[in-house]
C-alpha cells in the first residue's frame, strides 16, 4: 500500500517539564506500493517517531498519514511492527506467539494452525513451536517477531532496528531472509535503521534524517540488483555516501 | 534425584540442630537463667511436648481449633484477593483511579491489622465476622500494591504488540496484563497470606472465640507452655503447608518462561 506522509510535525514534554522537544518538523514523504524503504539518521533524531505514527501508536501534532488514501487514526493489523528488542509474549511458546494476532482476531483454529505452521517454515523454526523464547536465540527471536508479524498479512511491515541486538553474522542472515520475504511483493516495508550497510543492502530508496528536529537530508534511490554484492565497488559507493551525510557535522559534537 | 536428597537431609540437619538447642536449653533451665525444676513447666524437652501434642490430635482439640483458624484466614484470604486483585490491576490501568486511591491506600497500609479488633469487635461481636473482617484489612494492602506494581511495571511495548493486533481492553488484559504480573501477584498473596495469619491469631488471643490463637491464650493462661510451643509449630507448618499447595503451583508455571534479566 502506498503511504503519503503529509507535513508531519511531532514534539514531546522534556523530561524536566521545561518545556517541549521538537522530535519531526514538517515530514513530508511519499511511499509507493511494495516499497523498501529505509530512515537513516543519528540516534534520537525522530526516526523511530515517525515509524510509530505511521503505525498508529502515536498521533502527531499537525499533519497527516494516510494509507491508501485513508488517514491512519489508530494502530491497525495490517500495520504490524518489528522491534529491536523482539517484545514477545516470555509466557507463549513460539507457536503461540506466532498466533496471538490471529487469536486476537478470532480466527478459527483451522486456519490459525495452518497459518502458524506455513510461517514457521518460513522463518525455518522447525522443532522449536514448544519453545519458549528464553530458550531461542536473539536471532530466533527475531525470527518469531517477523512470522508474528506476516500472519497477519499486513499490507505494511514496520521495523524498527529490528537487527539491531544482533552480532554481525546473524545480522547478514536475517537481512539476505528479509530480502527473499520481501521478494514476494506482499507489502511495503519502512525500516528504521542506523546500519548504513543495512540500509544499502534491503531498500529501494534510503531516506537520510537530520536531527533534531529532525528533518530529511537527502533521498537516495538504490538501484543495485538484488541479491546485492556488500563489497562491490557501486555498494561501497551509496553505502559511504550515506556513512558521510550521517556523520558530517558529527566531530564538532564529540 | 540425588541434588533433592542432600537438600532433603540438609533441611533435616537444620531441624534437628534447633531440637539439640531446645534440649540443651531445657535441661539447663536456659542456660542457666532459671533452676532446674521450672525449666521443666517453662520449657519442657521435646518429647514432653510430643507427648503433649499427640494427646492434643486425639482428642481432636488442636485440629478443630486449627480448621476454626484456617476457615477464617480462608475466607478473609479469598475476600481480600477477591476485592484487591481486581481492584489492584484497574489502578494499574488507570492514573485517575490510581491517584485517588493511592493515599487511601498508602494511609491504611501501615496500620497494622491488630489495631482493628476492637473496632471489629464491637462492630461485628465476638465471632467469626469480626475475625474476617481483620483479616479483609491486614491482607488486602499488601495485594493490592503488588498487583498494582505488577501492572506498572508490565512491558510497555507489549501494549504497543497488542494495541496494532487490535486487541481488545478486554484481550488486553488477559493476555498480557495478568500473566504478566502473576510473579507480582504471587509475592503480593504470600505477604497478604502471612499478615491474615498474623491477624487472626492476635485477634483470637484478644477475644474472638476459638480458633488457634484461642488456644494459644488458653495455654498461656493455665501456664500450660506445651500448649503454646505447640501452637508455634504448627502455624509454622501450616504456612508452609499452604504456601506449597496455593502458590507452587503458580511459580512452576511462570518458572517455565521466566528468566531474570
Amino acid at each position: 500500500m502506498a503511504i503519503i506522509i503529509k507535513n508531519i510535525t511531532k514534539s514531546f514534554t522534556k523530561n524536566d517539564n521545561s518545556g517541549q522537544l521538537a522530535i519531526l518538523n514538517d515530514i513530508s514523504l511519499e511511499i509507493s506500493n511494495q516499497e523498501f524503504i529505509s530512515f537513516v539518521g543519528p540516534s534520537g533524531c525522530g526516526k523511530s517517531t515517525l515509524l510509530r505514527i505511521i503505525a498508529g501508536l502515536l498521533t502527531p501534532e499537525s499533519g497527516s498519514v494516510e494509507v491508501d488514501g485513508v488517514p491512519v487514526k489508530k494502530p491497525e493489523s495490517d500495520r504490524m511492527m518489528v522491534f529491536q528488542d523482539y517484545v514477545l509474549f516470555p509466557w507463549q511458546t513460539v507457536e503461540k506467539n506466532i498466533a496471538m494476532g490471529l487469536k486476537m482476531a478470532g480466527k478459527d483454529r483451522e486456519y490459525i494452525d495452518r497459518k502458524v505452521k506455513w510461517a514457521i517454515e518460513m522463518i525455518g523454526l522447525q522443532g522449536f513451536e514448544k519453545s519458549y523464547p528464553h530458550q531461542l536465540s536473539g536471532g530466533m527471536k527475531q525470527r518469531v517477531a517477523i512470522a508474528r508479524a506476516l500472519v497477519m498479512n499486513p499490507k505494511i511491515l514496520l521495523m524498527d532496528e529490528p537487527f539491531g541486538a544482533l552480532d554481525s553474522y546473524t545480522k547478514m542472515k536475517l537481512q539476505s531472509e528479509l530480502v527473499q520475504l520481501c521478494a514476494k511483493k506482499e507489502f511495503t516495508t519502512c525500516l528504521v535503521t542506523h546500519d548504513s550497510e543495512e540500509a544499502v543492502f534491503l531498500s529501494d530508496r534510503i531516506v537520510v534524517f537530520t536531527g533534531s528536529p529532525a528533518r530529511i537530508q537527502e533521498i537516495i534511490s538504490v538501484d543495485l540488483p538484488r541479491p546485492r554484492d556488500r563489497v562491490s565497488k557501486e555498494f561501497i559507493a551509496v553505502r559511504d555516501h550515506i556513512l558521510s551525510l550521517t556523520t558530517s557535522g558529527m566531530t564538532d559534537h564529540i | 534425584m540425588k541434588k533433592n536428597v542432600i537438600q532433603f537431609l540438609q533441611g533435616c540437619a537444620g531441624i534437628a540442630g534447633i531440637l539439640l538447642l531446645w534440649t540443651i536449653a531445657s535441661k539447663t533451665g536456659i542456660f542457666g537463667r532459671i533452676d532446674q525444676k521450672s525449666a521443666q513447666l517453662l520449657l519442657p524437652m521435646p518429647n514432653v511436648v510430643a507427648g503433649e501434642l499427640s494427646e492434643m490430635l486425639k482428642s481432636g482439640y488442636l485440629l478443630s481449633n486449627i480448621w476454626v483458624s484456617m476457615q477464617r484466614v480462608l475466607i478473609g484470604f479469598g475476600i481480600a484477593v477477591a476485592v484487591g486483585l481486581p481492584l489492584g490491576i484497574l489502578m494499574g490501568m488507570s492514573t485517575t483511579l490510581r491517584n485517588c486511591l493511592y493515599p487511601v491506600i498508602r494511609f491504611f497500609s501501615p496500620i497494622p491489622g491488630v489495631a482493628w479488633v476492637p473496632l471489629a469487635i464491637l462492630w461485628f461481636g465476638l465471632g467469626n465476622n469480626a475475625a474476617i473482617f481483620i483479616i479483609v484489612m491486614g491482607s488486602l494492602s499488601p495485594i493490592i500494591v503488588n498487583s498494582l506494581q505488577g501492572v506498572l511495571n508490565v512491558n510497555q511495548q507489549l501494549y504497543d504488540v497488542m494495541h496494532m493486533m487490535e486487541a481488545s481492553h478486554w484481550q488486553v488484559i488477559v493476555h498480557c496484563i495478568v500473566p504478566s504480573i502473576i510473579p507480582y501477584i504471587v509475592s503480593g498473596f504470600k505477604l497478604g497470606l502471612g499478615f491474615a495469619w498474623r491477624v487472626v491469631i492476635a485477634a483470637e488471643m484478644v477475644g474472638v472465640p476459638k480458633g488457634l490463637g484461642y488456644v494459644l491464650s488458653v495455654g498461656r493462661s493455665t501456664a500450660n507452655t506445651s500448649v503454646t510451643l505447640i501452637t508455634i509449630i504448627s502455624l509454622g507448618v501450616i504456612m508452609m503447608l499452604m504456601e506449597e499447595v496455593l502458590f507452587r503451583f503458580l511459580e512452576k508455571r511462570t518458572s517455565k518462561w521466566k528468566t531474570w534479566e
